[in-house]
Formats: C-alpha cells, structure tokens, sequence
C-alpha cells in the first residue's frame, strides 16, 4: 500500500516537472489546437493548455513564469521583446484575417471614396489593420482623420452597429467580418493581406500571430521545445484535413455559432511555417510598422527575436 | 513637509513592490513610469487628450449640479414626488458603467456623447438623494415660524428652500469633483474617441506599461488639482451667502 | 369678552403618552400668565397648542385673538437672509419694520446676516419679528434660556417695556423662578409629564422687581412648591 502511494507520488511529481503550458487566446485561434486539448493529436510530450482572454493575462502568465509556450499576435510579441522580455518567435501560424467590409447599399473602388465618411476598425490606434489602412489611405492621398474619419471600438459593438445599419464602412478581423456580411446587409471589398503582398512584391498574406517561447527555455530543452512545435504543428494540420470535427470540438471554448465561424474559416488562414522559412518575411512587416507607426512598434526587433 | 514625507513613502513602497514583483510588464519601477510620464508630458497628443478629457469632466460635473440639484428639490419638497422617483433614481444608481455602454455604443458610437452621458448617469443619482435628503430635512424650525406666520407658499419656496439649495450645491461638488474623472477615463477607455482614457487603451494594445502608469498619472495629478481648486473656489462663493 | 384665552379640560397625548392632564386656565386681555414647570412636562406643547402647530386630544379650547406674536426658544433665523429680509418673510411692511427695529434696539443692523449677530442680538430679531404684526397675543417659548444674565436682564426690561405701551397679553414658559417672578403677574406652577396645574400665584406689584424682598419671598415660595413635586 505505502509503495502503491509512493510510486503514485513519484509520477505525480515528474508530471509536475514536465508538465508543459501552452497559452492560446480566445477566439478563433483556438481552433487550430483543439486537437490537442482533445485528444486528437499526441505528442510525447503532456502540453497543458491554458486560454487568455486579454494581452494582460497572458502578459502576467508569461512574466510570472506560469506559461512555456504563447500563442500571441507577433506585434505583441515583438513589442514585448523591444521591451526586454526574454522571448522568441518559433513560427507563425495564423496568416490571413484582415478584411474591409461596406454596406450594401455603399460602393468602394479606391480610398478615395471613403473621404468625407466614417470607418471603424477594432481596438485602438496602432492595431494592424489600422497602420495598414491609414498607410494605404496616404497612398493614394487620402488624409486619415481629416479626410477620413476613423474610430476604434471593441469588435462585437462594431459588429452590432454595422447590422443596425449604423456604420457603413468597417476593417476587422475575422469571424467579425462574417459576422457583418452574413444575412445580406454588407460586403467584403478589400482583403488587406492581398493589398499587403502586391504593395510589397510578396506573397499576399501577413504574420498575424505564432507560437513563442522564451530564450531560456529554448536553451535549457531544446529537444522539448523540438517535440512541442511538432505538436503544434500537427494539431495545426489536424485542423485543417478535419475542420467539421474542430468546429464542433471548438463549441466548448467558443460561443460563435457553427455556419458562421465555419463561413469565416473560408477567409482565414491556419498553416504552421517555422521561423526560418518566414524571418524576411516577419522582419519586413514589423519593419514598415515601425516606419507607419513608431508609438505602435517603438524599433524592429533584432535577431535575437527569432529563434535559431 | 509631512506631504513631501508621505509622497516620497509611498514611491518607496512602490520601488520595493516593483523589485519583488519583478517585471516591468506587471508594476513598472518608478524611474520608468517617470521617464515615459517625461515622455508623454512632451507630446502634443497627450495636451489635447487632456484637454479632451477636462472639458467633458466641467461639463458632466455641470450637468449633475444643475439637474441633480432642481431634481432633488423637488423630491425634497414633495413627499408623492419623492416616493415614485426614488426607486427610479435607485436603480440608475446601482446599473454599473459597462451596463450604460452597450447602450450608448449603440445610440452613438464612439465619441464625446457616450461618456458624457455614462459620466453623467453614474454621479446623477448621487446629487439627487444628496440634495433631496437636505431638502427633508430643512431646519424642521424654520418651518415651524412659516406655520405660525402663516408665510404664502411663493414666499416660503423663494426665501428658505431656494436659499438653501446652495449647501447641497456645495455637497454635490464636493462628492462629484472626486468620483467624476475616474468615471470620465473608465467610460473614455470603452467608448471615447479622444480624451486620456482613450491613450490608455491604446497604451494598453501595445502593451506599454509604463505609459499606462504615466498617463494614469496625468489623470490622477490633475484630478487632485482640480478637485482642490473647485473645492476653494465654492467655499470662497459660498462664504459670500453667510453658509459655513 | 376680556378673554384672550380659555382652555377647559384640555387633554393632549402623544401616542399613549399623556402629557397634558386636563388644564383649566382663562387668561384675560392684557395678562402676563407665565407657566412655570420642569423640562419635558409639556408647556412648550401646549404654547403650540395655541399657536396652531399642534393638536389636542379632549376638552375645549377658545381662542379670541386676532395676531400671534411667536418668540421661539431659538432664534430661528434664515441664516443666509440679513435682518431685514428676514423680516420681509414675515411681512412686507417696510415702514413696521423700521418701528420694531428701534423697539428692540438694531437700529443699523439691517444688513447684517445672523452669522454676524450675537445671541442676544438674535433673540431680540426673533423678538423684533414676533412683533411686527401687532400682535395681541405674545407667546415667548423659554425665550431667554441661550442668554447670559446681563443680555437677559436687558431684554426682559424691554419686553416690559413695550407691554407697558402696548398692552399686549403675554404668555410666556419657563422653567428659571426668577424669570416667572419677574416677568409674570399670575404664574402657573406645573407638575411634571403629565403635568397639571398644581398652583397658581397671583403678583400685585410691579416696579423694579428684582430688588423688591417680596420678590425673593415669593421665589422662595415657588422653589418650596416645586421641590415637594
């Protein structure tokens, strides 16, 4: 019985000791690690899954060493590196988001059909979206805030204020761009990542957020940190070939209704690409961010911030 | 000088509570915060959001007197009044502020209306039960000689209750320089369009910390400020009536 | 009728708590009655009794007066009103109320708000104020109790005074002997809650009182009265 007891308490500690966690925000990128909350995908390593609703918990579970492994957007993560946190990028995985929805009853052929009117975009001054659309405005000779105005509000009250017929021009993530157009009261007219690629001669799409972990980790297990992007990616890829089967495992963690989010999941994109493939890539969009928006993204992160 | 004691204790507490906590991303030290309180002091952005921030605060602030005070004289005076607007005024009062802003995002969007009005909603209540409690309870003395005397109704509005608004006006100020600017910055950061609140919010996208605290700061300075000035200039007035 | 007052049999509870136990009292024109009674026993309820503010359970109450002069225990000014304007609350007046200023003295006080008064410079608007419609019947509530004694001598000598002149009735409470003796010719002497009148004293003399040995005979027969209550 003691010897029973005992064993059980070795396990539970070595448990402990390699219980890994993994912090992933709420919302649609919880669908790409469904797979692994669930069972669907396993590794050789026990990854605990923890979600974060705002940057602020996350923030306090990476700073206070709860978390191994964060699933951030990359501008958070790059801000959190040119503020001296010890973390890197190990790959990106979410790539296309952006998109510009109007009113049906409204038409978009250039910005310039936006002067004199009012365009909502979520969250704040800086987000990525906003430094995106306010260098495509000047771009073509648009004045952001004088010619046009722009405001910032949480996402669903956007939403909610579109369908009222309230606002007629809104640049959002999906699933709220879904949200806006289902039933017929908008469009979508511009897809950012598409602009992004032919501004920059690259591929249309855009580093929206990755998987992280710290420097110190990487050095301490690498092999650990090898099997959990493994892992990851799997789940990633898992998503992909059985998206019916995440969307209804996702139900747990997300109160979007099913069409809806599966309709969203046609415009967003989930695909796991390493660091080493995607460095230039990542380097020249929080570069031009910190051109277009330097109180946003204060400098561009060395290469420290991307791991070897 | 007890003052200048207290201030330099309490950043010592924080220069200890920031070394034990560690990260400059939960509780930055007070030589960071200082630095970026530098930093946003020197921009223009952060002037007109203060700006912003302060007209929307004398207007709410205003606005609460005005009504609040008519408002809670007439309860005062009449008990039928009083007791049919009470449970009304009752539950305005306990709707807490992220409760006003799905309403008034949707009336308005994002602008200077929505936390006006949330502004305006939460310190109402307050200033109404202030001045309608001080109403009641008008010297019950003074209007024992209107019995006697037998003094016309016109007379006994003018002379004792519209006389003796000015204190509630006093007490209403007092409570509402307080509480309004933290209600004003809550209420921007939701829904505002400019203002100090606002630059919080978006401090907070970009996970600047240290801005945060600093604009914090400005906020926190300025109410303090202003609630001491506001408190000196009514007394000052109110001296001129023969109150306190 | 000479009677300015008459009460019979009056009763007055508060709840179950009685407080006046059937007075009887006929008070004439030109009388000085003063109630004389300890604290608590109801004599200021029944000055409100007469004065309209209060009701009365039992008994019968005739009233034949035609204005009531009112002199609280308090001053009971409008704090943020001058003299004047206090007194333009109670009537329009203006040349009235110039005579009742030079009655109790503030001639040049118009214009000063009671936070600048003393008490006893309060208590004599409060007096100023009770006379200002003529008043036939002057009620004074313990009106000396907030003064110290040379203020008090001071006004208790005009409000002879002006009776004197005027020839109202007064009727006043108090609890201080002196007071009674000075200012009454018929003093009711009161038991304690529920109170009656236990005794009554009629004065015959009047001139300066205070130093007359009949004063102190007839105080000295007050005080006997009430310590055997």
């Amino acid at each position: 019985m003691r010897r029973l007891l005992s064993i059980f308490l070795v396990i539970l500690g070595l448990s402990a000791v390699f219980s890994i966690t993994l912090i992933n925000p709420l919302g649609p990128a919880v669908i790409p690690i469904v797979a692994i909350t669930e069972g669907k995908v396993k590794g050789t390593v026990h990854l605990n899954v923890e979600i974060w609703k705002n940057p602020e918990e996350a923030i306090a579970m990476i700073a206070s060493k709860k978390a191994d492994f964060y699933v951030l957007p990359i501008t958070v993560g790059a801000n959190l590196y040119l503020k001296g946190m010890d973390i890197v990028l190990l790959g990106v995985h979410e790539w296309n988001v952006f998109y510009m929805v109007i009113s049906k009853d409204e038409t978009f052929s250039s910005w310039k059909d936006l002067v004199g009117k009012e365009i909502y975009t979520a969250h704040g001054r800086g987000q990525t979206v906003d430094v995106l659309m306010r260098y495509l405005m000047t771009e073509e000779r648009v004045v952001p805030d004088k010619d046009v105005k722009i405001l910032y509000a949480p996402p669903q009250e956007i939403v909610a204020l579109f369908k009222s017929g309230k606002i007629k021009f809104a640049a959002l993530p999906e699933p709220f761009v879904t949200m806006c157009v289902l039933g017929g009261k908008g469009k979508i007219v511009l897809d950012f990542q598409k602009v992004w690629g032919d501004k920059m001669g690259i591929s249309p799409r855009l580093p929206i957020a990755g998987l992280f972990t710290s420097k110190e980790f990487l050095k301490e297990y690498p092999m650990v940190v090898e099997k959990v992007v493994d892992l990851f990616k799997n789940s990633v890829e898992w998503m992909n070939e059985n998206l019916d089967e995440a969307l209804i495992l996702t139900k747990k963690f997300l109160n979007i209704p099913t069409p809806v989010l599966k309709e969203s999941m046609k415009r967003t994109k989930f695909y796991y690409v390493d660091v080493k493939d995607c460095e230039k890539e990542v380097a020249l969009f929080l570069k031009k961010l910190n051109e277009l928006y330097p109180e946003g993204m204060p400098g561009v992160p060395d290469e420290g911030f991307y791991a070897r | 000088m007890k003052t200048i004691v207290g201030l330099l204790l309490f950043v010592l507490v924080w220069e200890i509570l920031a070394l034990l906590l560690g990260s400059s991303f939960i509780l930055p030290t007070p030589v960071e915060t200082f630095k970026a309180l530098i930093h946003e002091l020197a921009k223009i952005e952060t002037f007109h959001a203060f700006l912003s921030t302060a007209w929307k605060g004398f207007f709410v602030l205003g606005l609460v007197v005005l009504l609040g005070t008519l408002i809670g004289l007439v309860m005062g005076i009449n008990t039928v009044i009083y007791e049919i607007l009470r449970p009304v005024v009752m539950i305005v009062q306990a709707v807490p502020v992220i409760s006003w802003l799905a309403l008034v995002i949707f009336l308005w969007g994002i602008g200077w209306k929505g936390p006006v009005l949330i502004s305006f909603l939460s310190l109402l209540p307050i200033s109404i039960f202030t001045t309608a409690a001080g109403v009641r309870s008008i010297d019950k003395d003074l209007l024992e000689i209107v019995k006697v005397y037998k003094i016309p109704k016109r007379k006994v509005f003018k002379d004792i209750y519209l006389g003796s608004i000015v204190p509630f006006v006093v007490a209403t100020i007092d409570i509402s320089i307080g509480n309004v600017w933290k209600v004003i910055l809550v209420s921007e950061f939701l829904c505002g369009d400019k203002g100090l609140g606002v630059l919080i919010s978006w401090a907070r996208q970009y996970v600047d910390v240290p801005r945060v605290y600093a604009l914090t700061i400005i906020a926190v300075a300025f109410g303090i400020i202003s609630e001491r000035l506001t408190k000196r200039f009514v007394r000052r007035l109110t001296r001129k009536w023969g109150m306190s | 009728m000479g009677n300015v007052l008459e009460v019979k049999d009056l009763v007055k509870r508060y709840g179950k708590l009685l407080v006046l136990d059937r007075w009887n009292l006929k008070v004439s024109k030109g009388e000085r009655i003063v109630l004389l009674g300890p604290s608590g026993c109801g004599k200021t309820t029944f000055l409100k009794i007469i004065a309209g503010l209060e009701s009365y359970d039992e008994g019968e109450l005739f009233l034949n007066f035609k204005n009531l002069g009112f002199v609280f225990q308090e001053p009971r000014l409008i704090p943020w009103r001058t003299v004047k304007k206090n007194l333009l609350f109670v009537s329009d007046d203006e040349g009235k109320i110039k005579e009742v200023l030079k009655m109790v003295k503030l001639v040049g006080f118009e214009g000063h708000l009671p936070s600048q008064l003393s008490g006893g410079m309060k208590q004599r608007v409060n007096l100023a104020r009770a006379l200002l419609n003529d008043p036939d019947l002057l009620i004074l509530d313990e009106p000396f109790s907030s003064l110290d004694l040379p203020v008090k001598l001071k006004i208790m000598d005009d409000i002879v005074e002006l009776w004197k002149e005027s020839n109202f009735t007064l009727l006043m409470v108090t609890h201080d002997v002196k007071e009674a003796v000075y200012m009454g010719d018929r003093i009711l002497v009161l038991s304690e809650r529920p109170s009656r009148i236990i005794e009554e004293i009629t004065l015959s003399f009047h001139g300066d009182r205070m130093l007359d040995e009949r004063f102190l005979k007839i105080e000295a027969q007050i005080i006997r009265i009430l310590s055997s209550l």
